[in-house]
């Protein structure tokens, strides 16, 4: 049993690094707006951005424990087969929601339908995070054909696909989706959740380079590639998914509003350097730029969806403007161009 | 002491090892060299208890891996790092699995020695390459292993803290500890290896010890193992235009 001690105790510590990364929703889009919406009087947007969080969050936060130790580094220790299973039981409670999942069923107030659909959740998160990861092909014949601009845009879709943030734009989209085609949705919904998806992915546009890291930076310096190219491929997927996930609502108004996002995103996106993490919350840049994205892309979004799609055309002549600008910029810090 | 009898693995209709068998005895520091996909991490894995061979036995000491394991000290191929516990924190994990009493001052001389010591509050995550294996290869050693099995300990490494990994193990092979590695570096393990076994297909093409080598390994491993490939890129170096 003596090697119990330190292995319970690196697992304690690691967990707790790694949960930490649930921190960056302080830094999120969305948690600055619900704070504005509370000081102005409305706490029940609040709550929903909040639940709507909470939902996303669960699943990646359900992991198990044991599961960061690698599987061959655990079969190589010389503990016990009894130590093994007293480590398989001791374990998920080093994770604070399995202790949420007991006093759940303590607590008579909840429903068992409820917790048993939670913890089901729960479960699942905790089985799939022994899962050997997915390994995914980059360069697919018919994607390498559009050249690393293709490239990048197909990495920079991955790397929004591990962005809780898409998972909670899905969360939002596809239930709509299932009421538009039940008929149950009014046409009147359609700017409101359009704007509230946009929100939710608005970090995403100020976090561009978040998840390539200092090698993919050095990756794109080395490739000869303009600086506003590698933000149009970086851009492409964004407004992609943004678009894709309003079809049903005001597609056109998205498009305007994602591409404000991107525009304003850019000067942010240049002066980044920290991490994003995988499964996590996107960071942003703090209040300010946050409300000054968010404003832009409402604007544009109304705009086109309200007085004309002729805007559109404001909307693309300012992207296309910010895009030259910050890719000069971009390409002077690649060592492109003499700065 | 390792010994294998008639080992056999396979992945699907891939024969990784084939009929090996092979005696390492008490103090030898033998290399097994081989090509990439030769079967040399799957023959490490078997000889670690992470896998089972298919056909044959393996022992260690006269046991079977899996219950000799606190007597082994391996680098696995992937490392086995945690990523989110630092450098430091790797040893002292490993020294508190394996009961080493009293590590600090083994921690420390690691640490120095392997050039950690600056990086020691590093994320694994956060570490280069060089500093993951170094790690790794520290927790191999930390409890004083009777045998040491390595996979690729030198590739990544730098020049300095392979000299120091060099004589450490050439120091532990002097005392009685079995060393086993796989290593694409022939000059390297050529100055510190007693026995070369060039590996191809899943099989043992040469077993020889360094005192009966006629030849320089490079020369032999050329020439039993894998030729250099004559093609030559004929477009490379050419004037784009």
């Amino acid at each position: 049993m003596a090697g119990l001690r330190p292995v319970l105790g690196a697992l304690r510590k690691a967990w707790g690094r790694s949960a930490a990364g649930i921190r960056s929703v302080t830094g999120n889009n969305m948690t600055y707006l619900g704070f504005t919406l509370l000081f102005m009087m409305a706490p029940s947007a609040m709550v929903f951005f909040s639940i709507l969080m909470a939902l996303v969050l669960f699943l990646p936060s359900s992991g198990d424990p044991l599961a960061l130790i690698p599987a061959e580094r655990f079969a190589l220790w010389p503990l016990p087969e009894r130590s093994r299973w007293l480590l398989r039981l001791v374990t998920p409670w080093l994770n604070p929601l399995a202790w949420l999942m007991v006093a759940g069923l303590i607590w008579k107030r909840v429903g068992f339908d409820l917790w048993a659909a939670v913890t089901a959740i729960f479960l699942l998160g905790f089985f799939a995070s022994h899962l050997p990861g997915q390994k995914q092909r980059l360069g697919r014949p018919w994607f390498a054909s559009v050249g690393p601009m293709g490239q990048i845009a197909k990495l920079h879709l991955r790397q929004i696909r591990a962005s809780l943030d898409f998972w909670c734009a899905l969360l939002l989209a596809v239930p709509s989706l299932g009421f538009r085609l039940a008929g149950r949705l009014d046409a009147a919904a359609d700017l409101p959740l359009t704007l509230v998806i946009l929100i939710i992915l608005s970090t995403i546009g100020v976090t561009l380079f978040g998840m390539d890291g200092a090698g993919g930076l050095t990756r794109f310096a080395l490739w000869p590639l303009a600086g506003w190219r590698v933000l149009f491929a970086k851009g492409v997927p964004f407004v992609g998914v943004a678009v894709a996930c309003t079809l049903h609502l005001a597609p056109l108004a998205a498009f305007g509003g994602a591409l404000l996002l991107l525009a304003v995103g850019h000067f942010r996106s240049l002066a980044y350097t920290g991490q994003q993490m995988r499964w996590r919350f996107r960071a942003g840049h703090g209040f300010a730029m946050a409300m000054l994205q968010m404003v832009s892309a409402i604007l544009a979004a109304s705009a086109v969806d309200r007085f004309s799609k002729w805007a559109l055309l404001v909307c693309l002549a300012i992207y296309g403007a910010l895009l030259w600008w910050c890719g000069r910029r971009l390409s002077q810090r690649m060592g492109w161009l003499e700065s | 002491m390792i010994e294998c009898r008639g080992v056999s693995c396979r992945y699907g209709d891939t024969v990784a090892v084939d009929k090996l068998d092979l005696k390492v005895a008490q103090g030898e520091l033998c290399v097994l060299l081989g090509p990439n996909g030769a079967g040399k991490s799957t023959t490490v894995k078997m000889l670690a208890g992470l896998i089972e061979p298919a056909i044959g036995t393996v022992t260690i000491h006269g046991v079977k891996p899996c219950n000799a394991k606190a007597r082994l000290g391996v680098l696995p191929e992937n490392l086995g790092l945690i990523d989110d516990l630092t450098v430091e924190e790797h040893l002292w994990l490993s020294a508190g699995v394996y009961n080493v009493p009293s590590p600090e001052e083994r921690i420390e001389q690691l640490l120095q020695l392997l050039g950690l010591s600056r990086g020691r509050a590093t994320f694994a995550r956060e570490c280069s390459h060089g500093m993951r294996k170094k790690t790794a290869f520290a927790m191999a050693v930390l409890h004083n292993p009777r045998v040491l099995i390595l996979d690729e300990p030198f590739e990544a490494i730098d020049p300095v803290s392979t000299r120091m990994m060099m004589d450490a193990l050439t120091q532990a092979a002097a005392r009685g500890t079995t060393v086993f590695l796989t290593s694409h570096v022939l000059a390297v393990v050529e100055e510190i290896g007693h026995r070369f076994l060039l590996f191809r297909n899943g099989r043992i093409v040469l077993d020889e010890r360094r005192e009966m080598m006629s030849r320089p390994l490079a020369e032999l491993y050329f020439e039993l193992v894998e030729a250099p490939v004559t093609e030559r890129l004929e477009w490379l170096g050419c004037d784009p235009s």
